[in-house]
Formats: C-alpha cells, structure tokens, sequence
C-alpha cells in the first residue's frame, strides 16, 4: 500500500493539483459523452415513437391535438439536431 | 459455424448486432477502469524521478495512443465508404470522430498537467506536442466538414478526403521523438524492444489501455445505432421497428 | 440563427481550424522541428547567431552552482563530447539534476557562456520504483569497480 492516510493520497506527494486536475478532467469529458449520447438517443426514440402513437387513431376531435403535438415535436427535433451538431463542434 | 459476414454490413442487421455488444463492453470497461484504477494508485510503486506526478500516465499514454488508432481506424472506415460506397462505413467514421477528439484533448490536457511540474512548462512547440495539436483539428475539421454538409452522402464523401489526408500526420505524432529533438521523451513501450517501465506499472497501464478500447467500442458502437436511425428514418425496417415500440 | 447561417458559421469554424493546422505545420516545419541544438552543434557554430535558440545536453557532474542570496544558477550542459556553460536566474523545474537532460533557451554571449531565460527539463522514457533505481545505480557501481580494479 502506498499510503498512510486519505490526505496522503489527495496530496500526491505535492502534485495532487496536477494528478487530481488530470483525472477529474478525463472523468468529466467521458460522463458528457456518455450523456450526451444517452440523450440523443432517448429524444430521438421518443420523437418517433410519439409520431407513431398518433398514427391511426381515428379520434377526430384528437386530431387538432395530434397535429399540435407533430409540430411541437418537430420543433423539437430540429432543436435536437442542432443539440448534436454543436455536442459535434465541442467534440 | 459459418457467419455471414456480409449480412453485417447491412445497417439493418448491424443496428441489432451493435445492440448486443454494447452493454457487453460497457461492463468490461467498467470492470477493466476498476482494475486499472485501483492498480495505478494503490498498488504501483512512486516513481525514482517524478514521484506520484508519473501517476497521470494510467491516462495520458491510453489517451494519446487512443487518439492516434481511432484516427487511423476512422480514416479506414471512411475510405472503404469512399471507394466501395458503403453506407455502414461512412457512418462509422462519423461515429468514432467525437471520441477520438475527445481522447486527443485529453491527451494534450493530462500532457500539459504533466509538463508543467516535470519539465517546467505547460506547453512547448516541439515536434510531438505540435502534431498531436494537429490530429485535434484534423477531428475537429473532419467534424465540421460533416456538420456543414446537409446531404449525409456528400458529407461522407468530403469528410473521407480530410480523413485521408490526416493519415499521414499519424505516422509523424508516433515517430517525432525518433526523428527530431523533442523535449518530449522517447516511447517506454514500442514493438522492438523491451519495455522501460517496471512491471507493476506497465500493467496498471496496460488494464487502463484495454479499458479505453473497451469504452471506445461501447461508445462508438452506441453512436453507430443512433445514426444509422437518424439516417435510415424513411426505409421499412426503422418503421418496422418503431411499430413494434423497439426503440 | 437561420439554418444557412449556421451552415456558414460551421464552414468558417471548419476552415479556420484546417488553416491555423496548416499555419501550425509549416511554422512547425520552419522553425521548431530542431527543437533544440546540441553543445556539440554550437561548438560547430551550427546554431543561429545572434538569435534566441534552444540547447539541451546533460547536466554536468558537480558543475551546479547556485548564487547566494539570489536565484541564480550556473551550471555547464554537456553532450558527452562538448560542454558549455550556462547562466539563469529563475525557477528550475522539479526534475533539474545533476547527470539528467535539460533544454535551456537563451542567446551566447561573447564570451561562449549561453544566457537562458528558460529551462526546461527533460527526462527519460524510464518509470521505476526508486528502490529498483537505487538497484541499478549499485550494481553499475559495482561494475566500474570490478572494470576498475
């Protein structure tokens, strides 16, 4: 075992700055990605499943409803595409 | 058993595929980032020259190698997109850009960390920083590329030129420390001769190497999936599966 | 922002980033692909004259000496073949040591001694613990004094 105490290990022998900086940085970069992905995915499942929840209901009075609902999501969607293009230029 | 390969190449059947191996190499990169991690602080031994400091290469030398074989894996993909007009390939090209730019900042990140403590600066224009900077606008501008083409096929097809043209900035990140005066050191670990690290720590390193090949597949593969849905939207089988609630 | 401005906006990112690549390349390819010059290649008036440039070499046995009551340094860096000597005033960075590489940059003054305002150290590729490097060490010992004797 290299160390003694818990403040042993978070000093770092002096360089804790540089270590801990490195490491939480890395952790960083991976959980955005990881999220990141996770949410494209879930917009993107939820948007299509939606559009297709609303297909065939012969509901009239849903109707207006329906269409309400395929604009908000298309609104939805292009804000979605931008979302990824930009979490592409930060990449 | 006989497994039909070119079967795989179609998005369709690769979209299910690629559904089956992602959580698999999520747990084994998660298992493996558990083994590393405990061996790089707990078990290898503080370094003669640079005492805990050289604790940041268990990132820094899987980040930096990372960079340079998702480079070369995308310009791969993306050539066989380009010559054999295959939507799979381009489409993982697209996929692994973001990780591979993330694994290059990291490394230029950890490296600057690491420099300004050991060599006494965070940054230097020698011939290995300088071209390791390069591989991350060559992502960068691949990504771009991409981005700024609305037509995915055309997008593909520009993107494959940058991507080949960068190959050759690979060959010159692995080699700068060989072929000029870097203050960067030369590699501990290469093919033709022993390592120059002791064995705990060369092994610590190594679990954090396979780790990120682990998380790069899981990831990449799960970018892939997402893709290919954006991109296949029209044909039957995304419909057959949005009927089904698959998604 | 209306879809061809971005669409703009990302091209202009694209490009400016593959353009400062390329400025980076060829400054790269200029300049700074001899990072640093050897006391041998000095000697041999190799080095650009009367301009900053960047020399790296070992440290020499016992040449380190500090100034009192201030952070000067002297030391002499050498190349196994030629040696040359340097003066800075500033911080060294934690690896400097005797018998270890450093790159120093600065300018030679007249008299052959080579000004730096920086310096930078240079390690090796090797990791180990400090035990096996105490290892190693006595065991070279021991072969001189085997060779010697």
């Amino acid at each position: 075992m290299n160390w003694s105490s818990w403040s042993e290990f978070f000093a770092m022998g002096g360089y804790g700055i540089y270590v801990w900086g490195s490491y939480l940085v890395t952790l960083i970069c991976v959980m955005s990605e990881v999220l990141l992905i996770s949410r494209r995915h879930r917009t993107l499942s939820k948007t299509y499943g939606l559009i297709h929840d609303s297909y065939g209901k012969e509901n009239s009075d849903k109707e207006v409803l329906i269409n309400t609902e395929i604009d908000s999501l298309n609104n939805e969607k292009q804000s979605v595409k931008a979302a990824s293009s930009t979490e592409e230029i930060e990449k | 058993m006989a497994i039909n390969w070119y079967k795989y190449a179609s998005p369709a059947s690769f979209y299910t595929l690629a559904g089956k191996m992602v959580p698999l190499f999520t747990i084994l990169a998660i298992g493996l980032l558990v083994i590393g991690l405990y061996i790089g602080f707990f078990v290898a031994p503080t370094d003669f020259q640079q005492g805990e400091a050289y604790r940041i290469i268990f990132i820094h030398v899987p980040a930096a190698w990372m960079s340079m074989f998702l480079y070369v894996v995308m310009a791969c993909w993306a050539g066989i997109g380009l010559a054999f007009n295959t939507r799979l390939s381009s489409m993982m090209a697209t996929a692994i850009a973001p990780t591979g730019a993330m694994f290059t900042f990291l490394a230029l990140w950890t490296g600057s960390l690491w420099g300004k403590p050991m060599w006494g600066t965070w940054w230097v224009w020698d011939a290995r920083l300088t071209s390791e900077l390069i591989l991350l606008f060559l992502y960068i501008g691949f990504m771009s590329l991409q981005a700024a083409i609305d037509d995915p096929r055309r997008a593909d097809k520009a993107g494959a030129i940058i991507a080949l043209v960068g190959v050759i900035n690979i060959p010159i990140i692995y080699f700068s420390v060989q072929w000029w005066n870097t203050l960067h050191q030369g590699a501990s670990v290469s093919v033709n001769q022993a390592p120059t690290m002791a064995s705990v720590m060369l092994t610590g390193m190594m679990v954090m190497v396979l780790a990120s090949w682990m998380y790069s597949i899981a990831v990449i593969l799960k970018r892939v999936r997402i893709i290919i849905l954006e991109r296949e939207s029209h044909t039957a089988w995304v419909a057959e599966l949005r009927k089904k609630g698959a998604l | 922002m209306k879809p061809r401005h971005k669409k703009l906006a990302v091209i202009t990112a694209g490009v400016t980033a593959l353009g400062f690549a390329a400025v980076l390349v060829l400054n790269a390819f200029q300049s700074n692909l001899v990072f640093f010059f050897s006391p041998t290649q000095v000697i041999a008036n190799e080095a650009p004259v009367g301009k900053s440039f960047r020399i790296g070499g070992l440290v020499e046995e016992g040449s380190v000496s500090r100034e009192q009551d201030s952070t000067t340094v002297r030391f002499s860096i050498t190349d196994t073949a030629e040696t040359i000597q340097i003066v800075y005033t500033g911080i060294l960075p934690d690896l400097f040591r005797e018998g270890k590489g450093v790159v120093a940059q600065g300018k030679l003054d007249s008299s052959g001694i080579f000004k730096a305002d920086e310096v930078l150290a240079k390690h090796d590729e090797n990791y180990m613990p400090p035990e096996a490097a105490l290892a190693l060490e006595e065991a070279a010992k021991a072969q001189r004094n085997s060779l010697t004797q």
